[in-house]
């Protein structure tokens, strides 16, 4: 027994550093109660698309589809009422939209729409902004020179007009020839929102992450991380990122939120997620026709767009706000003032 | 005495859009084993980019256009290192010949503890002697034993990079422990009082003085033949100063290495070093030991330097003129407009370096 307690002793103190770092995050965390606010909100929509099947259980055909991510109509309501929005009642928490689709299910299942978007979207603008940013930024030149013309071709474009071109252009069929094999990618229509996202993204986290690399370039840790005999690899991986990381930690944070703007305005365009797809902009698509329902009553039919609404809105403020809380947390340099 | 690194006819220009910047035009120098070489001069006379130079670390617009800079290696064979592979002054830079930068506050990374930045330095020079060091402690055969041989037959492959990666698994507490034993080692080396709790900080809680004493840990940590030091206590108030110069010398007496040190103060010059170099817009113009220096002075930029020293009860003597803008330098000998005994060759020529006296050099014409 005593032994046992002198290995957890052993094993606390081993671990001291750890547990004083982490205090120490908890701590900066507390001060700020916008970052605890942040993070709350992001944590209940985590929670609420990990328990997604829980919550809104999937409804069998013939009402729902076999595709969970379908929204199911119901068919109980007379095919004359069809079409008009129903009021919240117990069979529909959160009342029904246009053609019957049932809201509180279309939200639910949204959560995860939402996060598939916003977190591919940015992770891979932000792999392709790494990569080509670091390499403008270290090596310069004429690479630098191309990349940065590249850039500025695509931010020249207003970036909603770019992203509707881009996924009316896209094909749905996608064949890569990459001169031994060949292989095609098929493209849905949400695959199709994401790519022109990516494809519209990435440029600005280049920007910034060349900017940032060329400040910290001229560092002399860097040039003394050379005199000790480090590769170039290893002096932008370990030297150079680590200090230009924060603001574009910060900027992948607020951007995950503008993203599901965007996606949500192109579905509200009516050329993102395909008909019937849990989406929040489908959402708010289908009840555009009644957002002032009539002018004796102009907020009759609320729920049919200030519930989904107001899911866009948290969403988005708790990924701002975790921003600045992940500027608390990692920033070494900001630390210990 | 052998001579342990030789510069020879060393040219660094940088293109920029105003036009050539002649940084250094034909510098020569040599320092020998065990011996300090003080380099004095203006400020943007080539000290600093000479010492870059040797590392092969210029940056970026600059380029080396010739010379030479012999280094004896260990096993006595002379190589040219502008002329090796990138990987092999890799190899060289930290390990044989390394460097004490000016600022120690932004020449530390600020996102690592100490103790990390040290062992960036000991992983990647002295790996192969940590892990055998290791490797004797593990008593047990086993999983451990194996791993840890299968690293030493290839300290440096890929694979086992990226598995040390994994976290858990590749977390090796015993090498990782083996590291820190060896970093605390070093910081109490160079006098810090309490290294356990430095290790654990980032540079920005240290004083400056500290900082420098990190700096100089991470230079010697593999202790190099070479020590350049690029006006390690410039920026120090004079106690600090004093007690940094005293480390640099005991640190240097006991690992017999070589230093070169940069500096535009004469007072730090006349106690550190063996000889003196004295720069001039980019070339050197007098080299001779220190004493010899200070009493017997014989290029009239050296005797205009020696004097511009403040004096109690004197006024400030300055040197006439200005350091020559290095994209137009002047004509000749790149001292003569502001020489008070310049001839005519003096606009024509310029003068190369040679023996006057036994171990005195000096560029002029005048001798």
């Amino acid at each position: 027994m005593t032994n046992i307690m002198s290995k957890l002793k052993e094993f606390k103190q081993s671990k001291q550093p750890t547990i004083k770092e982490l205090k120490f995050i908890v701590h900066r965390i507390k001060k700020s109660p916008l970052s605890i606010m942040g993070l709350a909100i992001i944590l209940f929509f985590t929670f609420i698309a990990v328990l997604a099947p829980v919550l809104a259980p999937p409804v069998p055909p013939p009402m729902g589809k076999l595709d969970p991510f379908m929204v199911w109509k119901d068919l109980n309501i007379p095919p004359r009422e069809r079409n008009l929005p129903s009021p919240p009642n117990p069979t529909h928490p959160f009342g029904t939209t246009e053609q019957s689709y049932d809201m509180y299910y279309g939200c639910i299942w949204g959560t995860i729409t939402a996060f598939r978007i916003g977190l591919m979207v940015v992770i891979l603008a932000l792999i392709i902004g790494l990569l080509t940013g670091c390499v403008a930024g270290y090596y310069g030149g004429i690479i630098d020179e191309i990349l940065m013309r590249l850039t500025d071709i695509v931010i020249a474009f207003p970036g909603l007009v770019l992203c509707m071109a881009l996924v009316t252009a896209l094909p749905p069929q996608l064949t890569i020839n990459l001169g031994f094999t060949q292989f095609a990618i098929t493209l849905n229509k949400l695959d199709k929102v994401l790519l022109a996202l990516v494809l519209v993204g990435w440029p600005s986290y280049t920007r910034v992450i060349r900017g940032e690399i060329l400040r910290v370039k001229e560092e002399d840790y860097v040039e003394a991380a050379k005199a000790v005999g480090c590769s170039d690899l290893r002096v932008i991986v370990k030297h150079i990122l680590p200090n230009t990381i924060y603001p574009i930690v910060i900027m992948a944070s607020l951007d995950t939120g503008a993203i599901v703007l965007t996606a949500a305005a192109l579905s509200f365009l009516g050329i993102g997620a395909p008909l019937g797809y849990a989406d929040w902009g489908q959402l708010i698509a289908l009840s555009r026709n009644y957002i002032i329902s009539n002018i004796a009553n102009p907020a009759g039919n609320w729920w049919v767009w200030i519930i989904p609404g107001m899911f866009i809105f948290t969403f988005v403020l708790g990924w701002n706000l975790l921003g600045d809380a992940f500027r608390d947390i990692l920033d070494p340099t900001l630390r210990r003032r | 005495m052998g001579k342990l690194i030789e510069v020879q006819d060393l040219v660094l220009r940088f293109y920029t859009y105003d036009g050539v910047v002649k940084a250094l035009e034909g510098v020569n120098l040599f320092v020998k084993e065990g011996e300090t070489l003080g380099v004095v001069g203006e400020t943007g006379c080539g000290k600093t980019m000479t010492g870059l130079s040797i590392l092969d670390i210029t940056p970026a617009p600059g380029k080396i256009e010739g010379g030479k800079v012999f280094f004896k290696t260990r096993h006595g064979k002379t190589i040219d290192l502008l002329a090796q592979e990138d990987r092999i002054l890799r190899m060289i830079r930290g390990k044989h010949i390394s460097m004490i930068f000016q600022e120690p506050g932004s020449a530390l990374n600020p996102v690592y503890t100490v103790e990390n930045q040290i062992a960036e330095v000991l992983l990647h020079h002295r790996r192969k002697e940590l892990l055998e060091r290791t490797l004797a402690q593990i008593e047990k055969d086993g999983m451990e034993k194996k791993i840890y041989k299968k690293m030493l037959e290839n300290p440096n492959s890929r694979t086992l990079k990226v598995f040390l990666k994994i976290p858990i698994i590749g977390r090796c507490k015993r090498l990782k422990k083996e590291v820190r034993k060896e970093v605390l080692n070093i910081l109490k080396e160079m006098e810090i009082g309490d290294p356990e709790r430095v290790a654990k900080m980032y540079p920005h809680e240290l004083s400056g003085g500290m900082q420098q004493r990190v700096v100089i840990a991470m230079a010697l940590a593999c202790d190099p033949r070479l020590l350049i030091a690029d006006e390690p206590t410039t920026s120090l108030d004079v106690t600090v100063q004093a007690q940094i110069l005293d480390l640099i010398r005991r640190l240097k007496k006991r690992l017999g290495s070589s230093v070169i040190y940069i500096t535009h103060d004469m007072g730090v010059i006349a106690e550190i070093s063996d000889r003196v170099a004295v720069m001039y817009a980019g070339n050197v113009c007098e080299v001779a030991e220190v004493k010899e220096l200070f009493k017997r002075p014989i290029h009239p930029y050296t005797i205009a330097l020696l004097e511009s020293i403040p004096k109690p009860g004197e006024g400030f003597k300055s040197i006439v003129g200005m350091v020559p803008n290095l994209i137009n330098p002047p004509t000749g000998c790149r001292f003569h407009p502001r020489c008070p005994f310049a001839k005519t060759i003096c606009k024509e020529k310029m003068p190369k370096i040679k023996e006057v006296k036994k171990e005195h050099f000096v560029a002029c014409h005048l001798y």
